[in-house]
């Protein structure tokens, strides 16, 4: 029988090793190899004195020294450079409808081939994907798809989009980037589902490659991102004029969480701050909590909480609002804000009826703004 | 209330009468009322209160607006009205009926032949209720489709696929929500992610227990397989695990919905042939009793705000 028990000599025979490894400068990923993570150059980075590095990729702006990995748990300082571990790597794949994310004035033909990596830049205590979201790669179970296997099993699934959802897509930006760039050549179109929490650079780079943003706007009060949500408010804002003013597709959900971020005056200024900023035409989805990750003790939302923050809305001036997580409710569906009439009812993700041809009410045949 | 000079019967037990005569109107002809299953005496308000949960389970998944209460209330009562007006006739004439009957069943204990007489006088009384019972239902089968009229195409389709609990399905009391990773997973799927994942030596040596067990779960709903039809599903079933453990890691993930239906082994598409009159789940539903008991007071109790929660959910997804 192999003898496969280690003695203590053996045990600081290795420990050693490694701590001389380590010394002179081979990380124990060099030594040992992990197949299962990528070891791509990360891009948006700077080298700083002391083999450390600055990422700017997101307002976080991470300093990190050899060894250590960014607060979004994906990124690596290896030498002094800046290593993505998730490239080629999602840990979530998954064929979804567009309402999902949610999308509700972008209808494809067909569900979104969706894709996640590990990890994020953000650590919302109601995240109901935390389970990978605050986790690094090593401590998920993941799949091996390079960008052009990403496309052929879209199309292979004849998916309507490629949908970079559930977890933070910024963290894998290069793996996005190429994604994205592919599926342009084959005309599908690309979405991306986000909490805007980026860097404006990088941002720009995304923006001619992305044809639909959903932004989840967590809420409108500083006080609440910085205990529950881990980043600030103001360059979510900043990304939601950006994306706008690119004239990219865009939709804005916000999870209301009872006490934390559900209060009339943040409400109010959200949508005082959307009408002034981005316009009426905006689409924006108020959707139900449900106890979560660190949440548990906080109640799921009353329906009456997103039925009257959707009124608010509505009185406002915003043209489109929806409860989401509610299904069956009447604020699932679109009605048209010039004659009143349902234009497209659905059940949850479902679209039950269209009454528009082309995105035009079949009533007055008013337009409504998205992709149809 | 008086049905003679000398006999009085209290307003409940009118009520409890009603009530047995609206289920005579409800149940098929005399001709094919035998019961397969004797019926448990004393327990028919369990059966209420099962029903008047089942249905407030359902409301809380519909999200009706105040307007809509408001007309299935209306609707609902209308229905009653309905019942009753045809129920009070036979009701008047309720001793003759149950005489009749009864004589019938008397005679047929004596020599052939001297029921003859007595068939025919309760073949007519059974015809009378027949025909009560086809105005009745084809009166209810307009309201329903008035009912379905203030409903949407999405609380019409959450009725469809609703079954009476006690205890909501997950997805009706936690849908699967925006931004979640993963469809809502029932058993089904779950067996399918262990069939997947099983070692290949686990799998060999107990992948007949395994496909037992689900073999069990079907007989214990649907009744004994016999010895032929049970290796015929197991046969099915191994085919159906073996596909399943084939599968690339990418595909399963990207089908493993499909895969679980697929240890189903049934046609979902397929669907019961509804009989011409036969009220839809809609009616089923809200034009009972029970709907006329809990609607007006699901309705004062939204208005009441009875949505406001105050202790946390304790699912834990």
């Amino acid at each position: 029988m192999e003898k496969t028990r280690k003695t203590r000599r053996d045990f600081l025979k290795l420990a050693g090793s490694l701590c001389f490894t380590g010394y002179i400068g081979l990380s124990p990923f060099k030594l040992f190899g992990k197949p299962e993570l990528s070891e791509v150059e990360a891009r948006f980075y700077e080298k700083i004195p002391g083999g450390k590095v600055r990422c700017l990729l997101c307002p976080n702006l991470c300093v990190r020294a050899s060894g250590e990995t960014g607060q979004c748990r994906v990124r690596e300082n290896v030498n002094g450079s800046y290593f993505t571990r998730v490239y080629g790597n999602p840990c979530v794949i998954a064929i979804d409808p567009v309402e999902k994310c949610p999308l509700f004035h972008y209808q494809l033909p067909n569900p979104a081939f969706s894709i996640a990596t590990a990890g994020c830049n953000l650590f919302c205590h109601y995240c109901q994907n935390w389970a990978f979201s605050q986790k690094g790669p090593a401590e998920t179970k993941n799949y091996s798809l390079t960008p052009a296997q990403v496309i052929d099993k879209a199309l292979e699934y004849k998916s309507g989009a490629i949908s970079f959802f559930y977890t933070e897509p910024t963290i894998y930006i290069e793996y996005l980037i190429d994604i994205a760039r592919m599926a342009r050549e084959v005309s599908l179109p690309c979405i991306m589902v986000t909490a805007g929490f980026i860097n404006p650079e990088p941002l720009k780079e995304l923006l001619p490659l992305i044809d639909a943003f959903t932004v989840g706007l967590k809420g409108f009060n500083n006080d609440f991102f910085r205990k529950h949500v881990g980043g600030s408010l103001e360059p979510v804002l900043e990304t939601l004029k950006l994306i706008h003013a690119a004239g990219r597709h865009l939709e804005i959900v916000t999870l209301l969480v009872p006490t934390l971020n559900d209060q009339a005056e943040a409400i109010k200024a959200e949508i005082d701050w959307i009408k002034a900023n981005l316009g009426v035409s905006v689409p924006l989805h108020f959707t139900r909590f449900n106890p979560q990750y660190r949440l548990m003790q906080v109640p799921p939302t009353p329906a009456s909480i997103l039925d009257k923050a959707r009124k608010e809305a509505i009185n406002a001036g915003l043209q489109y609002v929806y409860t989401g997580n509610l299904p069956g409710h009447e604020g699932n569906h679109t009605y048209c804000p010039k004659c009143g009439r349902l234009v497209v009812e659905r059940l949850s993700f479902k679209v039950l009826n269209n009454n528009h041809e082309d995105g035009k009410c079949l009533n007055c045949g008013f337009r409504l703004p998205g992709k149809w | 209330m008086y049905l003679e000079d000398n006999m009085y019967i209290s307003p409940r037990s009118a009520g409890r009468l009603m009530l047995l005569l609206v289920f005579l109107l409800f149940c098929p002809s005399f001709a094919n009322t035998a019961q397969a299953v004797p019926r448990v005496q004393g327990m028919e308000e369990l059966e209420e209160l099962r029903e008047e949960i089942s249905l407030l389970n359902l409301l809380r998944g519909l999200y009706l607006s105040e307007d809509q209460l408001m007309q299935l209330c209306e609707i609902a009562v209308e229905a009653d009205n309905a019942v009753k007006s045809t129920a009070s006739p036979i009701l008047r004439d309720r001793k003759e009926i149950v005489a009749t009957f009864a004589d019938l069943r008397n005679r047929l204990f004596m020599a052939p032949g001297q029921e003859t007489q007595s068939q025919q006088k309760a073949q007519q009384i059974n015809d009378r209720l027949k025909e009560a019972q086809e105005n009745v239902r084809e009166h209810l089968a307009r309201l329903e489709t008035r009912m379905a009229s203030v409903m949407t195409s999405a609380q019409l389709e959450i009725i469809e696929g609703f079954v009476p609990c006690l205890i909501p399905p997950r997805d009706l009391k936690n849908p699967v929500r925006v931004g979640q990773a993963g469809a809502a997973e029932g058993p089904l799927a779950r067996m399918t992610e262990l069939i997947y994942a099983t070692p290949e030596d686990v799998w060999n040596e107990r992948k007949m227990i395994l496909i037992g067990k689900v073999v069990q779960k079907i007989e214990e709903e649907s009744g004994k397989l016999s010895d032929a039809m049970r290796n015929d599903l197991l046969n099915r079933l191994s085919a159906t695990a073996k596909k399943i453990r084939t599968t690339d890691p990418v595909d399963f993930a990207l089908k493993k919905g499909d895969l679980a239906d697929e240890l189903l082994l049934i046609d979902h598409t397929r669907r019961g042939a509804r009989g011409h009159k036969a009220l839809g789940k809609v009616g089923k539903w809200f034009l009972s009793e029970t709907a006329l008991r809990i609607l007006p007071r699901w309705k004062d109790a939204m208005a009441a705000g009875m949505d406001q929660v105050t202790e946390a959910d304790s699912t834990n997804d």
